[in-house]
């Protein structure tokens, strides 16, 4: 009876099987790996009655989850479906890069060298089993590695597992190499003059490499249990979320993408309370993993071991079809060997066109010039930089409506473009209003009687004024200044700040406590940072250069003299309009779900006078995508929404007040998605966040996965990351699903770099037509 | 043969000493560690210089012996201390582990050694299989086996119910024990039992047969000297699968050991920096025990190897 070789065949069908899930996750599951359910009600019968019964999420194995939801309520068996090819990316990718290594090393050191033999032994005794998972603990832990997109992650992962481990590697090929070398036949090759490098890639590798194969499956096996561990301790492939189940309480951090490791990494919390499913079953998924390759690399050994084997011969004829040297001598001789030579022509062809193939065409084009045109006008002088409530931004707001009439676009209500919301309030303070100070000095007597002035801008600015001093008649001077008096020694407070963001940070905190009524707030670095002014209770003031110097320094004596602020004499506007879709006036019900998109920007500014190009761009790309969309011929199914929300950098902004106060696309619509657009900056990046609420989700990770697919086609250089923008955050979660492009980078913002110069046309231009794209072309919006 | 232990011990301390030093490196690394590209340029959010200044501190405090009367935020102890308490639990279920995983792993290799008229394929797979199960499920079964028991109540020879996580009571660290002993138990099992396969058909055995022996006895006298010194051999891999295992049972048992410490203290840093020396202390600790360990066991196999061979 022929002997079976059971490892071999158990471990190619579990390799098969494996490879299979990997390409064809869908075949295997029809559930999103990222779909939180939140909670699941069912009815449980005692005593012969019914009781409604709800479950939060971790449950365990049931009808519909079959091995159980872990922590947010997704699906268990589909995030081991879908994360099966990621874990095994990984582990492939960090085979090749060891052999990368280990070969050349591990041939030279096997063909004689001491060095590097000794360069072998010293990383095979170094990093053993330990000292490795200890190392690519601390490496891979760092912030910069657990915020990175999936493929860089696998490639991190890959180098720095290969760097750790591919002595072992070497030291194995290091044997069989010089096992090889004491043969006879090798004696043969020296005796006939063939230099060590011709023996070693003529004589050497054709007879390593069969041991070579089996021993790479079992370093495969090796390295996803390398992984399986070191999961355990919080590290694996992938960015993660921070997780925050009970208020108040520890987050903690949890992947965003399927994959193995992620999943076994909860195991940790989750055994001891006895949701095993949570690590059981991606322990189990590992061992599978483990067991396929293991199997495999030792039916391969077994199969090398007989001398008539067919799999052997199979693999070795595999050198004499990919060898380049046979292929040429076969086109030499074409006549003889016109078949392969076709053949393999034609394979490399349709390899070399497959990865020349130009990038696919939108539909409609984002017209750049025509988005600079709207610029350069809404960054003139006569808009003042477009501080909410104030004339320029009123202004500003009626060239936005008279575009978007243009472009025949529809009021929201039939009659409105616009939504006004309360502006500035006497009364409190809680709004954080935008106000303009346009005249300010500061005088500073040291203690030898030595005088200098500061002029506001160049000096210093302001970042609150007292609110009330404002309307305060009684105390203006004749000249009608405010003049307030101090020393920085008892009255006036100064204070350094290690940066702006903290600036701002404290401000919003301690509006309402006891201040000193001046406080000069220095920052440690000299840098030119342009902030908007807000009213308060008190003055807060950064001071700049020589000024902050001085006060740092010494203790003066201070007049502060500033001319009343302006303060805004519009309400807050929203802008809204709409282009129908097919199904605009059809009724939402169960046969016909109606969705709707919103597409929003801000277009209000930072600061007086100062236009800040990078932030009206915002609302440009916005204008631009209305103009491409409404000149289309074609009528879109869904509805669409141009939004162009007002005060954005109040802490009661228009989105916000659209979201808590009145929402004007609600009930009407089965789902609402919301894209949103922020800011360009002098780089060519993309920032994308997507986010699909909990109440409302949708299935995403396919439709990420498209997105990907497409920006890489078109060579675009984008990341996941959620956006910065404030209108992002300020529109809520009342939604099905938002989605926000921006640049990711503001700290140029109102500097000197801020201009229209500067403006990456690049990054306008990606932004704009990715959501453009995404709405005419994409399966999931179209 | 003094020579060469000379140089094997030389080779391991050198190579400890460049294992301190990744350590010290290593242990410095800020959590927050992240880069920015900056124009083309890679910008990380560390201070280089402030990093310099910590490593040749930490390097100062380790070398000075300093570090084991350093006081550590938040604990009320000082790092000597941590690593005396720590170390010694860790040590305990190590050794017993160690000796559990022998008292179980010989008796199977020389019990699986003899079923022999089974295919060999098929037995491959009996070895093949217990090793390719990635230890985390087995310390995960037996976690839930000791939930499972605790929730039942069940108590076994009068001792119990025993809690499956934490160290309150020493009954607590029987199922850590158990979870690490496993499988380095089915690796000495297999050892064994090919050690005894090898022989087991050579000359002298034949002849010990020949003139009467038991089985047990030609076990126990005529194969057992082989055993030992293929034990001896594989003694280096051994140790080595059980810390990394020690790791793992630490943190899913909850069991305070040198490891459980290191993370926790490597999650939560202070912001005087002692939570970082407590680590670099707990973390050399561990690299010096590996290291002896392993300079022992190859010492041994130096002086051993061959007198058991002849």
């Amino acid at each position: 009876m022929k002997k079976i070789n059971f490892p071999l065949c158990i471990g190619i069908i579990l390799l098969t099987f494996l490879l299979l899930i990997s390409v064809f996750p869908k075949k295997f599951t029809d559930k999103d790996p990222n779909y939180e359910q939140i909670h699941r009600s069912y009815t449980v019968i005692e005593n012969e009655k019914e009781y409604p019964k709800v479950d939060f999420p971790p449950w365990g194995p049931n009808e519909k989850n079959i091995m159980g939801v872990d922590e947010l309520g997704r699906d268990i068996y589909a995030r081991i479906i879908y994360g099966t090819s990621v874990t095994l990316k990984t582990a492939l990718l960090v085979l090749f890069l060891r052999l990368l290594l280990a070969i050349p090393f591990g041939i030279v050191a096997g063909v004689g060298s001491k060095a590097v033999s000794t360069i072998i032994h010293f990383f095979n005794t170094v990093f053993t089993a330990l000292p490795t998972l200890f190392v690519a603990f601390f490496i891979l832990n760092i912030s910069y590695v657990t915020n990175l997109e999936v493929d860089e992650s696998i490639m991190i992962f890959g180098i720095v597992l290969a760097i750790l481990g591919w002595g072992k590697l070497a030291k194995q090929i290091e044997e069989k190499a010089s096992q090889i070398m004491k043969e006879e036949f090798i004696e043969g090759e020296i005796a006939i003059g063939k230099s060590k490098i011709e023996i070693a890639i003529q004589n050497m590798i054709p007879h390593l490499i069969p041991s070579l194969i089996s021993t790479l499956f079992i370093e495969v096996g090796l390295i996803i249990f390398l992984l399986a561990q070191l999961s355990i301790f919080g590290v694996f492939v992938g960015p993660r979320i921070n997780f925050i189940k009970i208020e108040g309480h520890r987050g903690w951090n949890t992947a965003v993408n399927p994959e193995w490791g992620s999943m076994l990494s909860r195991i940790v919390i989750n055994n001891r309370i006895g949701n095993y499913w949570v690590g059981l079953y991606p322990a189990l998924a590992f061992t599978i993993g483990i067991l396929a390759f293991n199997l495999t690399g030792e039916g391969l050994r077994i199969e090398f071991e007989k001398r008539t084997s067919r799999v052997a011969s199979t693999i070795r004829k595999f050198g004499f079809v990919f060898s380049p040297k046979v292929y040429f001598k076969q086109i030499l001789r074409f006549k003889e060997y016109y078949k392969p030579v076709i053949v393999k022509t034609l394979s490399i062809l349709l390899v070399v066109t497959y990865f020349n193939i130009p990038p696919p065409k939108s539909l409609y084009k984002f017209e750049t010039d025509k988005a600079m045109l709207h610029l350069e006008e809404l960054t003139k002088p006569k808009y003042e930089g477009r501080i909410t409530g104030f004339e320029g931004n009123y202004m500003a707001g009626e060239y936005i409506i008279e575009k978007l009439k243009q472009y025949g676009l529809e009021p929201y209500d039939g009659e409105n473009y616009t939504q006004s919301f309360p502006g500035f309030d006497l009364e409190s303070v809680d709004n954080f209003t935008n106000v303009i100070v346009d005249e300010a000095y500061i005088d500073m007597v040291s203690k030898e009687g030595e005088v200098s002035s500061y002029e506001l801008g160049e000096d210093f600015i302001f970042i609150t004024v007292k609110q009330d001093d404002i309307f305060n008649e009684k105390i203006l001077d004749d000249e009608g200044y405010i003049r307030l008096t101090g020393s920085t020694a008892s009255l006036i407070n100064v204070e350094k700040m290690e940066s702006s963001d903290r600036i701002m940070q404290r401000i919003y905190n301690d509006r309402f406590r006891a201040r000193p009524n001046i406080s000069f707030l220095t920052l440690e670095e000299d840098m030119d940072i342009i902030l908007p002014t807000y009213g308060d209770n008190v003055y807060n003031i950064i001071p700049k250069g020589d000024l902050a110097k001085r006060l740092n320094s010494d203790d003066y004596d201070v007049e502060l003299k500033i001319k009343p602020a302006r303060v805004p004499s519009y309400d807050g506007r929203n802008i809204l309009a709409v282009l129908p879709g097919k199904d605009r006036s059809e009724p939402n019900n169960r046969d016909n779900k109606k969705e709707i998109i919103i597409i929003g920007s801000s277009y209000d500014g930072i600061i007086g006078g100062n236009t800040s190009p990078m932030v009206t761009s915002k609302a440009v790309i916005n204008l631009e995508i209305a103009r491409v969309l409404s000149e289309m011929e074609e009528v879109l199914d869904k509805t669409i929404v141009f939004a162009f929300w007002d005060a954005s950098w109040q802490s009661e902004s228009g989105a916000r007040y659209y979201n808590l106060k009145d929402r004007i696309f609600t009930q009407q619509y089965n789902s609402i998605y919301y894209f949103d657009i922020g800011t360009v900056n002098n780089k060519n990046n993309m920032n994308i966040g997507i986010h699909s609420p909990g109440a409302f989700q949708v299935e995403t990770y396919e439709m990420k996965k498209d997105i990907t697919k497409w920006l890489k086609k078109k060579k675009i250089d984008y990341k996941f990351k959620s956006s910065r923008n404030n209108t992002y955050y300020d529109i809520g979660l009342n939604m099905s699903l938002k989605i926000g492009v921006d640049s990711g980078n503001y700290m140029n913002l109102g500097t000197d770099k801020d201009n229209i110069e500067n403006i990456s046309r690049i990054q306008m231009t990606n932004m704009g037509q990715f959501f453009i794209d995404l709405i005419t072309m994409n399966e999931h919006f179209k | 043969m003094y020579k060469k232990i000379t140089i094997k011990v030389i080779s391991n301390i050198t190579i400890f000493l460049i294992i301190s030093f990744i350590v010290i490196l290593l242990t410095n690394i800020p959590i927050s560690l992240d880069f920015d590209d900056e124009d083309g340029k890679l910008v990380s959010n560390m201070n280089y210089s402030e990093y310099k200044e910590d490593v040749v501190k930490s390097a100062e405090i380790l070398v000075s012996g300093e570090i084991l009367e350093y006081k550590v935020f938040g604990k009320g102890k000082n790092v000597g201390e941590i690593i005396k308490l720590t170390l010694s639990r860790s040590m305990r279920i190590f050794s017993i582990a160690l000796l559990f995983s022998l008292l179980i792993g010989i008796p199977k290799g020389i019990f699986d050694s003899r079923r022999k008229n089974k295919q060999s394929n098929f037995k491959l797979l009996q070895t093949l299989i217990p090793l390719s199960v990635p230890d985390v499920l087995t310390i995960s079964a037996v976690q839930l086996f000791g939930f499972y028991l605790y929730r039942k109540n069940v108590s076994i020879l009068g001792i119990g119910p025993i809690m499956h996580m934490g160290y309150d009571y020493w009954s607590q660290s029987i199922y850590p024990i158990i979870a690490l002993s496993l499988v380095p138990a089915a690796y000495i099992a297999r050892v064994t039992a090919s050690s005894i396969e090898r022989v087991y058909d050579r000359d002298y055995i034949l002849t010990a047969r020949g003139k009467g022996c038991s089985e047990a006895r030609i076990i126990l006298n005529h194969t057992m000297r082989n055993v030992l010194t293929d034990l001896i051999g594989s003694f280096p891999a051994i140790t080595a699968i059980m810390f990394s295992s020690l790791f793992i049972v630490e943190r899913i048992f909850y069991f305070p050991g040198v490891a459980f410490e290191m993370l926790a203290l490597y999650a939560k840093p202070s912001a005087d920096g002692s939570t970082t020396i407590a680590l670099l202390g707990l973390a050399m600790s561990i690299a010096i025990i590996y290291f002896v360990i392993y300079t022992l066991l190859e010492i041994i196999n130096q002086v051993l190897g061959p007198r058991l061979e002849n």
